[in-house]
């Protein structure tokens, strides 16, 4: 190897920051149907525009949908269950524009990552 | 910001690399048996090298990750690419040294030197492999410099966001397109360093040195210019706030914490939340106000010329006779605003594209949104929309003329 400034390959040094998933104090609620009849508190340990990992008295869940409400935002988040363990459960979220819309209104966290997801 | 390092344990320095430095001390005195250190790949990461002499060493992509270098000495060595990530390097020395490319991400250079230092963007070739990326940029991101002296260095195109830089030395350095976002230059001295096209919007500059300066072209959104020294200084072209000195203590304070928001991905600062708020004739222009939410604000008259207002939410906003001329607005939500005779002469009004971290596109946008807007005699003269959402908007003399319209829903005739 190496060091010089001619020709196409390079390497980026590693330990930048990665913004896409971060650690949150975020709660909500966790229901296995999108009309909330049974649902359960939890913490969003950490979110991503693509996935939550959600902790707290969660029960057993099986691959499938779910759906999540952040506490004081009326809106239905539809995801899909990845892994469950120890850690928490892990759900993949599938957004569509206008709920990002919503939710860029109302969730400061939702803003955020929205705005980093948008190059200058 | 305060970086701990005392819980971090230090592993011992590789017996093979303290007998090369033995020798190439040898080889700098010119005394016999003496060999330069030259090692292309050294993983010194978690290292202790406090007060050490490592001048005129050759360690290109050297790993020196959360390593102890208290005083250490590398003026002129080759450090291209290297790792600096979380290092102490109080008091260290890299005058002349050649730090291309090179990771200072949280490292903490408190009273380090890197007079006439090369930190312009390197790139790594190897023999396998080839990414296609271009040259990486040196990266200082929220690395603590105060009271460093860095004069003369050449900072080109390199990462100093979020920099705490209080009293620091930059006298006369290439800074040309450097990334200097919610930097904290207070005290520092910038006189006659070229900041051609350079980023440092949020930054804070009280009593900062800009005598001399070439800001021509730069990004000074949310920098309020009233307490630094601008004798001399070219801002030609640049992008300010204007009258930051004019605004209330209050608004200031929103706008300084916002700033913070925005520069640090929602980590530290406030999202500005001007809602309901009485801001009749406001100046707000220049400003970067991304994200910010003015929902039902009174905003007749303000001022907004120029400003940053991507997924800005001015929902049920009074902004008659409000004034957007040459804004950026990119997902920027209007529903049920009253704009009348408001202007948007020139301004850029495009749907937010969402890229996923690989900067590919998602395929998942956010519009601008006038769903329900009153839009009476509201000027888009010369203005470019694209992909915006008017279904359902009061269009009454609503003057399109030149204006570059693409993809729209709802506008009428």
């Amino acid at each position: 190897m190496t060091a010089n400034t001619n020709g196409p390959a390079a390497r980026a040094p590693y330990n930048r920051r990665e913004f896409s998933r971060r650690d949150s104090t975020l709660s909500g609620r966790l229901s296995l149907t999108p009309d909330f009849s049974k649902s359960w508190p939890t913490r969003i340990t950490n979110i991503s525009l693509t996935g939550m990992l959600l902790t707290g008295e969660i029960p057993q869940c099986y691959p499938g949908p779910l759906y999540v409400r952040l506490d004081d935002i009326d809106i239905t988040i539809s995801g899909l269950f990845i892994m469950q363990s120890e850690a928490g459960l892990r759900i993949k979220i599938g957004l569509d524009d206008l709920q990002l819309t919503e939710l860029v209104v109302h969730s400061e966290v939702y803003t955020s990552l929205v705005l980093e997801a948008i190059p200058d | 910001m305060t970086v701990a390092f005392d819980s971090t344990e230090f592993k011992p320095v590789p017996e093979e690399f303290m007998a090369a430095i033995k020798s190439h001390h040898t080889f700098l005195t010119g005394r016999p048996g003496g060999l330069r250190l030259k090692n292309d790949d050294l993983d010194a990461s978690h290292c202790r090298f406090d007060y050490m002499s490592l001048i005129q060493t050759i360690l290109p992509c050297a790993e020196f990750s959360e390593s102890s270098c208290i005083g250490t000495d590398f003026s002129e060595a080759d450090l291209y690419g290297s790792n600096f990530a979380w290092a102490n390097l109080q008091g260290a020395n890299f005058t002349k040294t050649d730090v291309r490319g090179a990771n200072f991400v949280m490292a903490d250079l408190t009273g380090a030197t890197m007079m006439n230092a090369d930190l312009r963007p390197g790139q790594i070739v190897r023999w396998s492999g080839s990414s296609g990326d271009g040259p990486v940029s040196t990266n200082l991101d929220s690395a603590n410099l105060n009271d460093a002296n860095l004069k003369g260095a050449d900072f080109e195109d390199a990462n100093l966001k979020n920099v705490r830089a209080i009293g620091t030395m930059f006298a006369d350095d290439d800074m040309h397109a450097t990334n200097l976002a919610g930097a904290i230059l207070d005290g520092a001295d910038l006189s006659g360093s070229k900041l051609r096209g350079a980023v440092l919007a949020g930054a804070s500059v009280n009593g900062t040195n800009l005598s001399n300066c070439d800001l021509s072209g730069a990004n000074l959104r949310n920098v309020d210019l009233s307490k630094a020294t601008l004798h001399n200084t070219n801002l030609d072209g640049a992008i300010t706030l204007e009258n930051a000195a004019d605004l209330p203590d209050d608004i200031a304070e929103i706008i300084r914490l916002h700033s913070q928001w925005i520069i640090s991905d929602g980590e530290i600062g406030e999202r500005a939340d001007f809602g309901g708020m009485d801001l009749k004739n406001i100046t707000l222009t220049g400003c970067d106000l991304r994200g910010a939410m003015f929902a039902n604000a009174q905003l007749e008259g303000a001022q907004f010329n120029q400003c940053e207002l991507m997924l800005v939410n001015f929902a049920g906003a009074e902004l008659s006779r409000a004034s957007f001329v040459g804004a950026t607005l990119r997902g920027t939500n209007f529903a049920k605003a009253s704009l009348v005779e408001a202007k948007f002469q020139g301004a850029r009004l495009e749907v937010a594209e969402i890229y996923n971290a690989m900067q590919q596109r998602t395929g998942k946008s956010i519009p601008v949104i006038f769903n329900g807007a009153v839009l009476q005699g509201t000027d888009f003269s010369r203005a470019k929309i694209s992909g915006a959402n008017f279904t359902d908007s009061i269009q009454f003399g609503t003057i399109w003329n030149h204006a570059k319209i693409e993809n729209c829903t709802g506008i009428l005739g």
